[in-house]
Formats: C-alpha cells, structure tokens, sequence
C-alpha cells in the first residue's frame, strides 16, 4: 500500500530572476514500511527533492513549479503553513548528515527533544522529559537519564545521530527522510546507526526514504532505489534488480566507480573506472539526455530528444533511450 | 629495495590540556620506501592526522626520530627544517578549506615557488602552466579563482600546488572523502598516474578500507594512538589478523553484498574510548568480541603473524584459526559470537 505519491512534481532554483528546474518532472510512490534509496552525484536534486516534500525550501530561492505531493488524499505541494506544522514533525520527519549543525549548541539534548514533542502532543513539560529519556533509551544511548541534561558538545557525532534519530520518531512518524544520515561517521559507527534505524523502521512500521551518495550502504539496506542524474529519476527499480542487472549507463558507471571490498587483488595497483566529467550545471542542460555529454553509448537522437523513464521488466524502469531499444 | 625514503622511530606526539597529557601518537614505528603508498586506517581519533601532520613538521613530536633519507628532522628549526619541507608534502580532506579564496588558482600553485624563491616570474608562470595540465586542467585556467571550480577540480588544484617543489612524500590526508564517488574515481586514478611517473610515495590517510584497499602497497591499522597492524597488499585482506581490522572490514558496506546485513559490535553503543584516559593492557579490549583476561592485564605488542603481517593481539592465534562465528541477536542485527577464554 503506498503511503506516499509524488507526481510530475518541478522544483525551480530562482538564479539572477531566471527559473531552473533542479528537480525536473520526478514521479514516484511510497509503499508503507519499505527503504526507498535515492543515489546520485552531488548537484543530482537529491536533497532539493527532500525539501520540497517537507516543504522546507529556502524560498523564495527555491519553489515548487507545478506537480503534486499525494499524503492521505492531500496535496502537500499546495497544503499551507499551518497545515505543514501539524505534518512536519509528526507525520513526515527528516534527519540530516551533520548533526552537530542541526542541535541547538546551547539547549540540552533532552530539552530540545521534549519540545519537539510539546510541539505537537498535549502533554506535561515533565512528562516530555520522561518520553525523551524513554527515546534516548530506544536509540540506546548509554546513560541516558544522565546524558539528558548534556549539551550536543559533549557527545560524540554518533551519539548526535542518535540524539536526532530520538527526536525524528519521537512522534512516530508515518515517514522517515534520512538526508546522508551516516555520511559524517566512521564505518564502524555508520554501521551501528543503520543497523538502529532498521531496527526502529521494523517496530515503527515507518517508510524511510534514504538520500545517499553511498552506493553500498544501498545494496545492503534499502528494498528500491531511485537513480537521480541532474534532477531526473534515470533509473528505478528493486536493490536485487538494478544491481543485478543495471539498465542506465549512468548507473552502471556508478556502481564500476566504486573500489571493491572484495574479490582477488591483483598484484598491480589498479586503476579504477571513472566518470568523465561531471554533472552539467543547470544553465548548461539540454534538451536531450542530460547525460549524454558524459555517455560512452550515446547515439545522434540522446541530444536532441529527451528519454522518458518507462518499465523495462517488473518494478524495473529506465531512462534512455539505448537501454529501452535493447529490451524492445 | 634500499634504505627507506622516510623511517620513523618510536614517535610519540602528546596534547597538552589541562586535564594532563593527551598522548595522540603512542610509540610508533614506520618506514616508507619510494615509489611506495602506505595507508594508514582507523577511526576518528585513532591519531592517524597527528601522525600525518608530525611527519612533515605540523606537530612537534616529543620523541622519537624522524628521518628524511637517513637526515634526522624532528630536533629541527623552522629555518633548518625549510629545504626538507620541499620533499615533504600534505593534500588535506577539504578542498574547500584549503585554497585561499582571494588568490587565483596560479598564484595558490606559485605560492610554494615564492615562499621558497625558486625561479624568475617568466619560469614560474611556465612551470604553473606544467602543472595545471599535469594534473589535467588547463593552462588557461591559471587566472581563475577557487569558487569558479567544483569539489574534484579543487581537489586536483591542490595536487597541483604540493607537486610544484618536486616532492618526494605526499601525505595525502583523506584526499577523497568528501567527494562522489565518479570524482574520487578521478583523483585516484591521478595520483596512481603520478606516483608511476614521478616515482612519488604516499602516505594515505584514510578511513575508508574499500579505497585503501585498491591503492596502497602497504597497511597500517591505528587506534587509540598506537599501530594494532601492519601487513602488505598481497596477504592484509583475506586474512585481516588483528579483531580491530576485522571490525573495519566488516563493517564497510559493498556493492556486492545486496541485501547482506551489516555487521556490529556486539555492545551496545560501541565507540572509540578517550584517549585521555585508555583502557589498560590492549586498548582495543573494551570493544572487542574476543578479549579474554589477559587483555585486560597486559599490553600485546606488535609482532609478526605467519605470512600475514604485523598484529598486535594476545589472541590472534585463536582468532587465525578461524574459531570466529557469527548469529543474529534478538534485533536480528549480524553480531560476532563471543569465544569462550
């Protein structure tokens, strides 16, 4: 059962009075209690994409052009302010990469989470502070009825992470955005925090949509993924699929730039494969493939007609126009 | 192969804070030969930065040697210290932080040049100009500035300006972290281009085991201030031999592990401890799946494993044996099944 509906949905970046699409014409569903990933370079729209369905974008900077946000039957991209604050928070919440810059340096940990809950809850100051003890004990975080009165300078980044991981599910929200979530922490520590977040999705029953540039940490927690490439989903699909079998060249590229942990060394340093180029700037997009510029298998029609994102096989979607004439 | 490029001896590097000495860098040893990458892994605050930054001058040390091709430089003056500087350099994390914003990108890579005064302005201008395509940027792009250019082309700026003295050493301070993984692919494939023509040797500060693992000759695993292991290209992965290196590897997600799940300590919370104050005997004890009581009661030193390299481990013998099992715990989360002593 999907949860979440995002359709044909345009978020414009406003540089010098002239308006850039950074998230450009993105279609997709949430289905209830899954990980749904979204990869791709930085400058892809990833976390524009993220702000636009909390409705958190700088604007007037940024706005959405036109699409809609389907929540339970209503339309996010046009609910108003007051309607977001009872969402936001509560329903919908968002951890972001570097949790030392989203707590409040001069608030204690457990003050800051038991605002988050008076905010939303009618509930005692006293028994907020007895839920956020409740709440650091759930991400376990060690002492947490001493650590409750700490200020975030005095913990680690992972028990930062922990700490923004109590206040998003402290109302126990329908969905969980996680904005690069491990990104700043040591791979010992990132794998403590995923293994966490997993296990509170699976009491929780909460959807999580994970924003990542770390290919592998996608292989081995979410269910599907969305390939993003200049503000556009390029590929879509099930982990076992499209790494299995990846359509896009783009993704393909993606996943053979990324050293191996495993597999036989050879004697020789090896060099690894690359992606030339880098990610078009949005006054430099064209009408065709944005990837085009970069594509090894692009022909004549990738640059003046732009692909559309059609089902190859099951969940499996692609982007390009190579890859669907393959399959036909 | 001949005498080492770079040979350090006992080096320790101390804090001063106000709650006593805060030893980073603990009794380590190391040589670096030419031509050759040698990576140095651990957590945040296993002191593998300090190590770096001791190495080309950044950090006094408080003992120990240091020796550039047999010359000692750890009792030097800034000013004696200077013509050694020149083989010595440092590629940081950031390449945001490290270019100055209000110098155009031929002035930043002349800079080394100037300080140094090497060469007329007509000389410098040509070798700036060598420089830029060398690292594959052009020479047009001298007169630009660093907001002008994205993460990866920063990144090969700053290549650029520790390759102007001819170095012999980079110590290459997570030099990709903070990028994409098609750009990462770049960089790396530029510094391997350059070691094979310049005969360059890295020290490469890293936490990412999937990176070092493609790059370097040689591994050295830190925490908490000491070297817990040491082992070559050939034999150090499929045999990780100290249970630190195992934790490491295990816990780097990978590609071709779809659906796997990810591998934690068994503790819950399981962190680096202060180095103000470490845990006694093996400093890894607190956070391992294997320690038995002799961990706690003496401290193991760092010697040779079989043909797998260095480790530093009461139990490695145990742990090599393939005694190590692994189930899932009430969370289903994959733990290590702790032996019995």
């Amino acid at each position: 059962m999907s949860i979440l509906k995002v359709d044909s949905l345009v978020t414009e970046l406003r540089i010098a009075d002239r308006h850039f699409p950074v998230v450009n014409d993105v279609s997709f569903t949430l289905e209830k209690g899954e990980t749904l990933a979204i990869v791709g370079e930085s400058g892809c729209g990833k976390s524009m994409l993220a702000m636009s369905l909390l409705r958190i974008l700088p604007e007037p900077l940024a706005r959405i052009g036109s699409g809609r946000i389907l929540f339970d039957d209503r339309d996010l991209a046009e609910a108003g302010v007051d309607e977001m604050r009872t969402i936001r928070g509560k329903r919908m919440s968002i951890i972001f990469q570097d949790p030392m810059a989203s707590l409040n340096p001069v608030e204690t940990i457990g003050n800051q989470i038991a605002e988050m809950i008076c905010e939303h809850e009618d509930i005692s100051r006293r028994d907020a502070r007895k839920k956020a003890i409740e709440l650091l004990r759930m991400v376990r975080l060690p002492d947490a009825e001493k650590r409750v009165d700490e200020y975030p300078h005095r913990l680690s980044g992972g028990m930062c992470q922990r700490v923004m991981i109590a206040m998003a599910l402290a109302c126990r929200p329908e969905i969980l955005i996680a904005d690069e979530p491990t990104t700043a922490l040591d791979v010992t520590i990132q794998a403590q925090i995923l293994a966490l977040l997993s296990n509170l999705q699976s009491e929780t029953g909460a959807a999580v949509i994970l924003i990542t540039h770390n290919l592998a940490i996608v292989a081995q927690i979410a269910d599907r993924l969305l390939v993003m490439y200049a503000g556009e989903i390029v590929e879509s699909g099930t982990v076992a699929s499209v790494f299995g079998n990846p359509r896009h060249p783009y993704t393909r590229q993606l996943i053979d730039a990324i050293p191996k942990g495993t597999g036989p060394i050879e004697g020789e340093i090896g060099r690894l494969a690359e992606i030339r180029g880098s990610v078009p700037a949005l006054d430099q997009r064209e009408r065709g493939c944005n990837f085009s510029q970069r594509c090894d298998c692009a022909v004549a029609r990738c640059r003046t007609d732009k692909p559309v994102l059609k089902q190859s096989s099951g969940d499996h979607s692609v982007a390009c126009f190579v890859a669907q004439s393959e399959a036909a | 192969m001949g005498a080492p490029l770079l040979s350090c001896k006992d080096v320790v590097v101390e804090y001063k804070t106000r709650r006593g000495a805060l030893r980073a860098v603990d009794t380590v040893s190391l040589d670096i030969r030419e031509g050759e990458t040698v990576a140095l892994v651990g957590e945040s605050g296993s002191g593998k930065s300090t190590l770096g930054k001791a190495i080309v001058g950044l950090e006094p040390i408080r003992s120990g040697s240091i020796k550039l091709n047999g010359t000692e430089l750890g009792g030097l003056s800034r000013r004696a210290m200077r013509p050694y500087r020149q083989a010595l350099q440092m590629v940081f994390q950031d390449p945001f932080g490290s270019l100055n914003p209000r110098l155009s990108i031929g002035r930043i890579i002349e800079e080394p040049m100037l300080v140094h005064r090497i060469g007329t302005a007509e000389e410098r201008r040509r070798r700036v100009a060598e420089l830029l395509e060398r690292v594959g940027l052009s020479a047009e792009m001298m007169t630009r500035y660093p907001h002008e250019f994205s993460g990866g082309q920063r990144q090969r700026i700053v290549i650029a300006r520790a390759l102007t003295l001819n170095p012999k050493l980079i110590i290459c301070d997570e030099p990709v972290s903070a990028l994409d993984v098609s750009v990462q692919a770049q960089v790396l494939n530029l510094l391997a281009d350059l070691q094979r023509d310049l005969g360059l040797s890295y020290l490469f500060v890293s936490h990412d085991l999937s990176v070092v693992r493609h790059i370097a000759h040689r591994v050295v695993v830190m925490y908490l201030g000491k070297f817990v292991s040491t082992g070559e290209r050939a034999n150090f992965w499929d045999s990780p031999i100290h249970p630190y290196t195992r934790r490491l590897l295990e816990s780097t997600p990978s590609v071709d592990a779809v659906g796997a799940p990810l591998v934690i300590g068994a503790g819950d919370n399981d962190e680096i401890p202060s180095a103000m104050n470490p845990p006694s005997g093996c400093r890894f004890r607190t956070r391992c799946d294997f320690a038995a009581d002799i961990c706690a009661q003496s401290e193991p030193a760092l010697r040779p494993v079989g043909a797998y390299g260095m480790s530093a481990c009461h139990r490695v013998e145990t742990l090599a044996s393939g005694a190590v099992r692994y189930g899932a715990d009430e969370n289903e989360n994959i733990v290590p099944i702790r032996t019995v002593a």
